[in-house]
Parts: structure tokens; C-alpha cells; sequence
């Protein structure tokens, strides 16, 4: 699988690293101003305390929308395909602009969750017009956050003025790295397990899977539901590009299913495979996948072949 | 390869009423020619048995040509060659001016056909299908 092509050239991702509320407002205002001056349609997320004090310093335009942090930053995988799926069905041939902030994880899984939704968001939205902003405040965010943030950022505003972040790595790169979180398949004992040899051998895989997830798991059937078609469509890429046997490992528990594909093909596909709207059918599944979970991790296996590790919760 | 015998009523065009095809890993075409034909799918609509709809749209069209009714209610499951061979089949349709409508669709099936952006090929018809 080769690598991201080049991005859009209407496309920005920026950090926005601020101390106080007042160079948060500057930023965000000068932001604001340059997308309007330039015909782009812009949308201000801000928390709920700050949206006063964003509407006073930004004001009103036909073409400037403000939303709510809370509600648009639910889960990293749902803001990034929400935000792919609102550019890709944009008619407008104007530019995006858009200023948020990106929540501040709950626990070290959880912001590894956000940090590596940032960094997707280089893969994901870089096919579009789109200029984003992220805001980190230093008073709230520890220094390890900022530092990971200019990991995931190409550029940085600075006083108003965009420059290239030096720190920043592309996100096949990124998740290389041990702060994106990547899990390691777990070690327990499994749900349930399957070898497939043939395409034919995946509706009864994934009855089998699906009575585990259910006796497993406490999750909504359209969970495990979509969490089956997720794993059916890697374990199909394993069968048709990588090579059979492909084998299926199941992990349940009451709150997460977790399953693991393993392929005897050549191996070789990028951890960020399947984030961009395809352009042709070769990563149609994987892209579907990923919106099905709330993570698709891609690797290698023992044998070099495909790996990848399927969860939801 | 097909585990079960294939029956393929396409070299009997006077068979209105309904063509079933059977294939491995389980899809059932059943087709109701009509002013608008109801073509019902059974099972799972998959890289499998994708192939089977686009030749059964095909094969109505030859036969019955007019407005198509996918009936999906009892589709189990449809994964993304699933959806491509409704988008293409709602296309080859569309060319010979005709609509096709697809009903029933289980919330897992909109979850992939939206997230394949070809959720506005499914008309949302009873209360429950927006749950």
C-alpha cells in the first residue's frame, strides 16, 4: 500500500498553543477574520463558558457558524468521519475553516484516543479545502499533551502567522510511536477463534463471532453488528490482497469486543490505510471498517503478513 | 466457488413469476415482475453473492423492464461489495429511465450503506427503520 498522496492545497492543520483566555480569543479572532476575508466559510467550536466571549470578539457573518465543543467532540473516530463526511458532501467550492478544541483525555487511553485523532486528521480531511485550528490551553492541558500536539500538527499559529511545526510526523509515523497508544492484542484467553481459507468460510465465521460477541459482550447488538461487518471486511482484504489462512481472534468482555486478523500475505499495508475517501475500490472496505469501530490498528505479523486489531466499546 | 447447485431460470424467459438463485453462503433472489417489480433478498448480500443481484437486476430489466422495489427486509447482513452492487444496480436502472427503491434495510445495512455514502439510496419506509 503506498503511502498518503499530497494533500489538498487549501489544506491546514494548526495548533494553536495559548496561556490565557485573551490569546485564545486573538487567535481564534484573527483566524476567523482571515477565513471570512477570504470567501471561506468558517465555523467557530468552542466550549460552552467561551462561546460569549467568541461571539463578542467574532461577531456575527453570513458565512460564520458557532457550535459547541461538547456536543461535536464525542468520540475521536466519530469527530473525524463526521468531519470527512460534512467536507466530502460540501457542494460549496469554498474553503472550510475551523476552529475547535480537541477534549482533554479522561485517562492515558483516552488521550492517546484524541491524540491520534489529530494526527488522522492529516490523513483523513487532507483531500479537502479545509483550514483547521486546535486550540491547547497550557493552563489545562499537561506539557506532554502540547508536546504530542506539535507531533500531529504540520503548522503552528504563533502570533498570528503560520509556521512549519518541526516536531510534526506524518501519521503512519505518528502511530509508530509508543504515546499513540497502539495496543498489543490482549493475552487473556479468547471469545472465540477461526481460520479461514476461502471467502466462502466468512457468513459462518461470522455467526460464530457474532454468538460470542452477544454471550460475551453487553454491547447493543447494532454494536456487534457493525463490528462484524468491520471485521468481515479486513478479514475478506486478508483472503483476496494479503493471502489465506487468515485467522480470527475474539475478545469479549462486557463493555468491549476486540478482534484480531491475521493474514499469510506479503504483508506491507499502511497503518493509515483506509482514512482517506477512496478514490478507487482498493481501500473501499478498510474505509468502511473504520467508521463501523472505534479503532482499526494495522500491522505486522509474525509470519509479515497483515495484522490488525478490530475494537469497540 | 458455489456449494450448492445453481438454478438459473434465465433460459426460461417465460418464468415471470419468480426466479430463485440459490449460492453459497446464502443469499435467495426472489423476483415479482410487475408495473414495479419487487425483487426481495434473502440472507447475506456479499462479495459472495454480490454478483447474483446485478445478474438478477439484469436478467428483470431484459424481462420486465420498469420500476424495481429491493426489498431488504429479510437481508441479514450486506457488506460493501454488497452495497456496490445495489449502487451499481440502482445506476443500471436508472439508464434504462426507470427508479429503484430500496426498502427494509436493517439499522447495521444503513450503518454501511451510509457509511459508503449511499445512504440516500434507502427510503426510510416505517417508524422503526429510523430507531
Amino acid at each position: 500500500m503506498t503511502p498518503a498522496s499530497s494533500p489538498h492545497p487549501d489544506f491546514r492543520h494548526a495548533l494553536l498553543v495559548h496561556d490565557t483566555d485573551d490569546q485564545l480569543l486573538e487567535g481564534v479572532g484573527a483566524f476567523v477574520t482571515e477565513g471570512l476575508e477570504s470567501g471561506g466559510d468558517v465555523v467557530v467550536l468552542s466550549t460552552e463558558d467561551r462561546l460569549g466571549p467568541m461571539r463578542d470578539r467574532c461577531g456575527t457573518h453570513p458565512r460564520l457558524e458557532y457550535g459547541s465543543v461538547e456536543q461535536f467532540y464525542r468520540s475521536p473516530t466519530r469527530t473525524l468521519f463526521t468531519f470527512q463526511r460534512l467536507l466530502a458532501e460540501r457542494t460549496e467550492p469554498r474553503v472550510l475553516w475551523a476552529t475547535g478544541i480537541v477534549p482533554l483525555g479522561r485517562d492515558a487511553a483516552a488521550q492517546a484516543a484524541w491524540d491520534r485523532y489529530e494526527s488522522a486528521v492529516n490523513e483523513a480531511l487532507a483531500g479537502f479545502p479545509f483550514r483547521g485550528l486546535c486550540a491547547y490551553d497550557t493552563r489545562t492541558r499537561p506539557a506532554s499533551v502540547i508536546e504530542t500536539a506539535r507531533a500531529t500538527h504540520p503548522t503552528e499559529s504563533i502570533d498570528q502567522t503560520c509556521h512549519p511545526v518541526p516536531e510534526y510526523v506524518d501519521p503512519a509515523a505518528f502511530l509508530a510511536q509508543p504515546r499513540a497508544g497502539v495496543p498489543t492484542p490482549p493475552t487473556s484467553a479468547p471469545s472465540a477463534a477461526a481460520t479461514l481459507v476461502h471467502i466462502d468460510h466468512l457468513p459462518q465465521t461470522r455467526e460464530l463471532l457474532r454468538a460470542s460477541a452477544l454471550s460475551a459482550s453487553a454491547l447493543p447488538p447494532l454494536t456487534i453488528e457493525k463490528f462484524l461487518v468491520a471485521v468481515h471486511e479486513v478479514a475478506g482484504n486478508g483472503l483476496v490482497h494479503g493471502a489465506p489462512p487468515v485467522r480470527l481472534t475474539l475478545w469479549g468482555d462486557l463493555g468491549s469486543l476486540t478482534c484480531l486478523v491475521e493474514d499469510c500475505g506479503p504483508g506491507g499495508l499502511d497503518p493509515a490505510a483506509g482514512l482517506r475517501v477512496p478514490r478507487d475500490l482498493s481501500t473501499l472496505g478498510l474505509w468502511v471498517a473504520r467508521q463501523q469501530v472505534d479503532d482499526v490498528f494495522i500491522g505486522t505479523s509474525d509470519s509479515g503478513g497483515c495484522r490488525v486489531l478490530l475494537s469497540a466499546t | 466457488m458455489p456449494l450448492n447447485d445453481r438454478h438459473d431460470s434465465r433460459d426460461s424467459p417465460g418464468l415471470g413469476g419468480v426466479l430463485a438463485v440459490h449460492a453459497s453462503g446464502g443469499l435467495l433472489i426472489h423476483v415479482k415482475d410487475g408495473d414495479e417489480s419487487v425483487v426481495q433478498l434473502v440472507g447475506d448480500l456479499d462479495l459472495s453473492t454480490a454478483d447474483e443481484l446485478r445478474q438478477a437486476i439484469e436478467a428483470l430489466l431484459a424481462r420486465a423492464p420498469g420500476d424495481v422495489l429491493v426489498d431488504l427486509s429479510d437481508l441479514q447482513f450486506c457488506d460493501v461489495e454488497g452495497v456496490r452492487a445495489l449502487v451499481s444496480s440502482s445506476t443500471l436502472v436508472r439508464g434504462h429511465d426507470h427508479s429503484m427503491r430500496v426498502v427494509g434495510a436493517r439499522a447495521s445495512i444503513r450503518a454501511t450503506l451510509a457509511a459508503s455514502f449511499a445512504g440516500e439510496l434507502v427510503v426510510v419506509e416505517s417508524p422503526e427503520e429510523s430507531a
